[in-house]
């Protein structure tokens, strides 16, 4: 479990959270959304003790990961977003850097690297950025740590590795463990995150669970907004992508998308809080479009 | 699965991983440095039929020595100032105390040791070359001598210095050191001249001098007692305040260490 309690956090003067509370548990792959700069990844590196809270307090499984006590480091992984690895094989990496991990299990890490196709042979320094990412990310699932910190994993991934990454992914998610994703490309992970926990403002504004919004949203496609329950819109080239609230009594499903398309979900908290807190509730506001949207709209006409 | 390896307490184990590593991403450079050494060596030897570590009473393998261990010292913490190996070397699964004890072993008794063996093996085989090629061979280089432990004993000194330099300078930590110890000698040096000044004139003679490498007075006037005593606290100021404070100051600076400064 890893839980904020109060916690501020920011680089000098600037701030960047404030009076922070959150808690993940174990057994779920949370989706850390935020726009750029929204400290998703000072988060992460909060979680993971290389950063230090300057207010309040972070506990990672009952520890403080401030202190970067040894057991609390070799039980947990953080992935940056551009892994750094030493001129050595992969060999060599296992003799020097997995001996500090008492569950890491050698096994498992080759059948990954065999199945993310990486070379072996091959020092690591010479591997691509995706290689790299593929390998480090092996290293994190083969690790046992019960808390994986994985920062833009998808990021310079080609398609199929974004498949493989996603299955190898779903099984590390169990029951004692906390997987932390933080993203851009929500829907490369779509399905796999559940909750998502949305940052912006030095806050987090939501977090919401797939049966939350499912309960609530759906999303679609619209050539008209008439006559919907929209919440949120986004114009594109051929009609409208919405959030559509369920309307109670009626089976939406049947109509229009089973889940909501989180894209969609992230943009509606950032541009209009409100309204999908409403939404949410069950309550009902006039639909927000976006005002680009809305120039774009006009222009079409 | 190693019980050692797993506890939350400080672990010789997992430090002399820390230190093994460290050994092993090294070999490199120290393989570069020997390899300057040795061709140094061969050209004094084209030129003059003499291997120039093995004259001036072996002075240069100490220098050489000394030097390295230094530079090394002040690279100690590169890794951990990184902006991308950095995080990765504070979330490596051993206590800031174990990477800073690896750290204090590897550069104040490991490196020393292994270079004075190297030194001594090297300095054996010029000297019979020399004699080989028909020359008055210079004597061979050992460690094992008085002078040469005082070397150590001062070196081992100056690498605290120098680690707790590493952990806090990010950029060119060793002439940014090197700097602070300057600054600090020369305002000791003119705080310790005027306490003389003041001690010595209380004497009537104002004529006396400090050498600071000794730490004694060069006076006639002032009592033994007071020599002995400035004596021994130059030397518990050397041996022990100054190695104790940059260890446990250079161990804050470790274990405060933050990753470099990004928002993403």
């Amino acid at each position: 479990m890893i839980e904020f309690r109060s916690m501020s956090f920011g680089y000098g003067k600037k701030n960047l959270f404030s009076g922070l509370d959150l808690n993940l548990e174990p057994g779920s792959v949370y989706g850390l959304l935020g726009l750029n700069g929204a400290g998703k990844t000072s988060l992460l590196k909060l979680m993971a003790g290389a950063l230090r809270p300057q207010e309040g307090s972070i506990e990672v499984f009952g520890k403080d990961p401030g202190l970067r006590r040894a057991d609390l480091l070799a039980d947990m992984v953080f992935v940056p977003e551009d892994p750094w690895l030493p001129a050595i094989k992969p060999e060599g990496w296992l003799d020097r850097y997995a001996a500090f991990r008492p569950l890491f299990d050698r096994g498992r890490f080759m059948a990954l690297m065999d199945e993310l196709a990486l070379d072996k042979d091959k020092l690591l320094t010479k591997y691509s950025y995706g290689q790299r990412k593929k390998f480090a990310l092996s290293a994190a699932m083969a690790s046992g740590a019960r808390t994986l910190l994985l920062d833009e994993p998808t990021n310079g991934l080609d398609i199929p590795s974004k498949a493989q990454l996603r299955r190898i992914l779903a099984a590390a998610a169990e029951p004692g463990r906390v997987v932390v994703v933080s993203t851009h490309q929500v829907r490369d992970l779509e399905h796999l995150i559940d909750p998502i926990v949305i940052v912006h403002g030095g806050r987090i504004l939501f977090t919401l669970s797939n049966e939350e919004l499912g309960r609530s949203l759906c999303s679609a496609h619209l050539s008209s907004l008439e006559g919907k329950p929209v919440v949120y819109a986004e114009r594109d080239a051929v009609g409208w992508s919405v959030l559509l609230a369920r309307e109670p009594g009626k089976d939406s499903e049947a109509e229009e998308g089973a889940s909501p398309d989180l894209e969609l979900v992230f943009d509606a908290a950032i541009a209009a809080p409100d309204h999908l807190t409403a939404a949410l509730s069950g309550a009902s506001l006039p639909a927000y479009v976006p005002e680009e949207h809305l120039i774009a709209k006009e222009a079409n006409r | 699965m190693n019980a050692n390896i797993q506890g939350s307490g400080f672990s010789f184990e997992r430090a002399a991983l820390v230190l093994r590593n460290r050994i092993m991403e090294e070999a490199p450079s120290l393989g570069i440095g020997l390899a300057v050494v040795v061709g140094v060596n061969a050209l004094t030897f084209l030129a003059s039929r003499t291997f120039v570590f093995n004259h001036d009473n072996g002075a240069m393998w100490a220098f050489a020595i000394v030097i390295s261990g230094l530079l090394l010292c002040a690279q100690a913490f590169k890794a951990m100032h990184d902006g991308k190996a950095g995080t990765d070397w504070l979330l490596l699964p051993a206590s800031p105390l174990e990477k800073f004890t690896a750290a204090v072993l590897d550069y104040v008794i490991i490196f020393p040791v292994a270079a004075a063996l190297v030194a001594t093996g090297l300095s054996a085989l010029f000297h019979v070359i020399e004699q080989a090629a028909g020359k008055i061979p210079g004597p061979i280089w050992t460690f094992w001598n008085v002078e040469v432990l005082k070397a150590w004993a001062f070196y081992a000194v100056a690498a605290t210095v120098f680690i707790a330099g590493s952990a806090s300078f990010r950029k060119i930590p060793f002439l940014k050191t090197s700097a602070m110890a300057m600054a600090y000698i020369f305002v000791l040096g003119i705080l310790l001249t005027l306490g003389a000044w003041i001690v010595v004139r209380s004497h009537g003679n104002i004529d006396a001098g400090f050498h600071f490498e000794n730490f004694n007075f060069e006076t006639e006037d002032i009592p033994k007692s007071i020599e002995d005593i400035t004596l021994w606290v130059g030397r518990i100021a050397w041996f022990v305040v100054l190695p104790v404070f940059s260890l446990v100051y250079g161990y804050f600076r470790v274990f405060e260490k933050e990753a470099r400064d990004e928002v993403q």
